[in-house]
């Protein structure tokens, strides 16, 4: 078993899509469908790395890696924005937000695991758990 | 209006000039002109009125000194009224002059409020198209994201095998999602940089290396028209400060259309540097463009219509943000052309930073 990601998307489709790569690619799946249950999910289950969508109801993507950022316990998890905000300043923003990196959508399901992989540390490696 | 500003600012000016002079000569003459004439009359006729009295001698001079007198009051008399009249007509030059600035700043500060509420009226309008332009790309990007990325999974066959026609026609499935994509990015690029909000990432690049990777995205379809593809890159093609992924969008449009328009024969990219510029020219044997077509082409939604290129498809927004970006980076498109026999699109852009950006 390959390490566990949580996905924090709120879009059924893209939630599928995005469990469904990175499932076949071995990797454990928690979805969340939004902040507030992201941001319960990591605390409770220690994920090894979390997917976060910017463009959520009621809670932004920022605001929910800033609420991440401020549990200890979660601080060497990576986050990674997804988003189709494309607009300039975006990806500052997620930065400062504590995101550790940016994936713009639409996603290209032949390259998407290889990047999240470069946020993971080397690929295939299982993490400790 | 123009009036009414310089005649205050007239008398506003430091020192005295000829002007002010003239007044000044013209009021101390209309005082002291008054006063000659009567003075002169007085002395002249007061004599022969009383040489006609019947007088003696002690009481001749008794009225002489009578006389003096009433010469020194009736002309104090006479120059305090003149003074009264130039002073009071200067207090109410004065009085209109501070009137006409009060109105002046009065006008200038409704202006002011007026020119405030406009650009806050702009301001907000700019935040409108902003928010529009994000919803869009969000909105518009959401079902494209599920789009590619089922179709690209289903290609990959990860969740089971494909017959021959199945992937047929998910292979245009996904030409068509990512033809759409472009189209949406093109929009959203030209929309932005209208907007003002297109930033420029000014960083140090080695330009060959962008070259060749731009040379490497389009050759598959030089190729798969039998084209020629050829790139002269000049020995010293070095390191460029500017916006590589910019550069490398221009670069990419003008090789792309050049294939698109060109049926047999050769596309050619050369690159020389020139002072502190970098030349950069894409020439193709294609099917040109009319002379009074090339004014059109940098604009916005104007794909030249020749009836033959009307089958390329295309926003006919490329070329647009194309020459946009160029000038956002400080440099320029030109292009020359002959129908029928081809195009030549120059990019030229400074080696650095230009000054003062």
């Amino acid at each position: 078993m390959k390490a566990t990601i949580l996905l924090i998307e709120d879009n059924e489709q893209n939630r599928y899509l995005a469990t469904f790569l990175l499932e076949k690619h071995g990797y454990g799946v928690i979805p969340a469908n939004d902040g507030p249950q992201g941001i319960e999910h990591a605390g409770r289950l220690l994920p090894h790395l979390i997917l976060l969508d910017i463009q959520l109801p009621s809670m932004d993507g920022y605001a929910v890696a800033q609420a991440l950022r401020g549990n200890p316990a979660l601080a060497d998890i990576p986050i990674v924005a997804v988003t189709s905000y494309a607009m300039p300043g975006d990806r500052e923003k997620a930065l400062a937000a504590g995101c550790n990196g940016y994936i713009e959508k639409p996603i290209n399901p032949e390259t998407f695991v290889a990047e999240i992989e470069h946020f993971l540390g080397e690929p295939g490696k299982e993490p400790p758990r | 209006m123009s009036l009414l500003i310089s005649e205050p600012l007239g008398i506003m000016k430091p020192g005295i000039d000829m002007t002010t002079q003239k007044t000044i000569s013209l009021a101390i003459l209309r005082i002291i002109l008054p006063y000659v004439v009567l003075a002169g009359l007085w002395i002249l006729l007061s004599d022969r009125l009383l040489g006609l009295l019947p007088l003696d001698a002690a009481a001749h001079t008794q009225w002489s000194i009578y006389k003096g007198l009433a010469f020194v009051l009736v002309t104090a008399l006479l120059l305090s009224a003149l003074l009264r009249a130039e002073l009071s007509a200067r207090m109410r030059n004065q009085a209109a002059l501070i009137e006409l600035n009060a109105l002046l700043e009065h006008r200038v500060a409704e202006r002011t409020t007026e020119l405030a509420a406009a650009k806050e009226l702009a301001e907000t309008a700019d935040q409108l198209k902003s928010a529009f332009l994000a919803t869009m790309s969000h909105e518009l990007r959401t079902p494209l994201n599920s789009i590619i990325g089922f179709t690209g999974i289903l290609i990959q066959e990860l969740p089971g095998p494909l017959n021959a026609e199945q992937r047929k026609q998910l292979e245009m499935v996904r030409e068509s999602s990512r033809h759409l994509l472009s189209l949406i990015n093109d929009v959203l690029d030209i929309s932005k940089i209208e907007a003002g909000q297109l930033r420029i990432h000014r960083e140090p690049f080695d330009l060959h290396t962008s070259i060749m990777k731009i040379i490497d995205l389009v050759k598959p379809l030089a190729e798969k028209k039998r084209l020629l593809l050829h790139a002269n890159l000049a020995p010293a093609t070095g390191t460029l400060v500017s916006d590589p992924r910019r550069v490398e969008q221009i670069l990419l449009n003008l090789l792309n259309n050049a294939i698109k328009f060109t049926e047999k024969g050769t596309v050619t990219l050369g690159v020389e540097t020139i002072e502190a510029a970098v030349r950069l020219s894409v020439s193709d044997t294609g099917i040109g463009i009319k002379p009074e077509d090339l004014s059109k082409l940098f604009e916005p939604f104007q794909q030249v219509d020749s009836g033959l290129t009307r089958q390329h498809e295309g926003t006919g927004l490329g070329l647009a943000i194309c020459r946009r970006l160029a000038g956002l980076l400080g440099g320029k498109i030109d292009v020359t052309s002959a129908l029928g026999k081809g195009s030549v699109f120059t990019l030229t852009l400074p080696l650095k930073e230009p000054e003062g950006s």
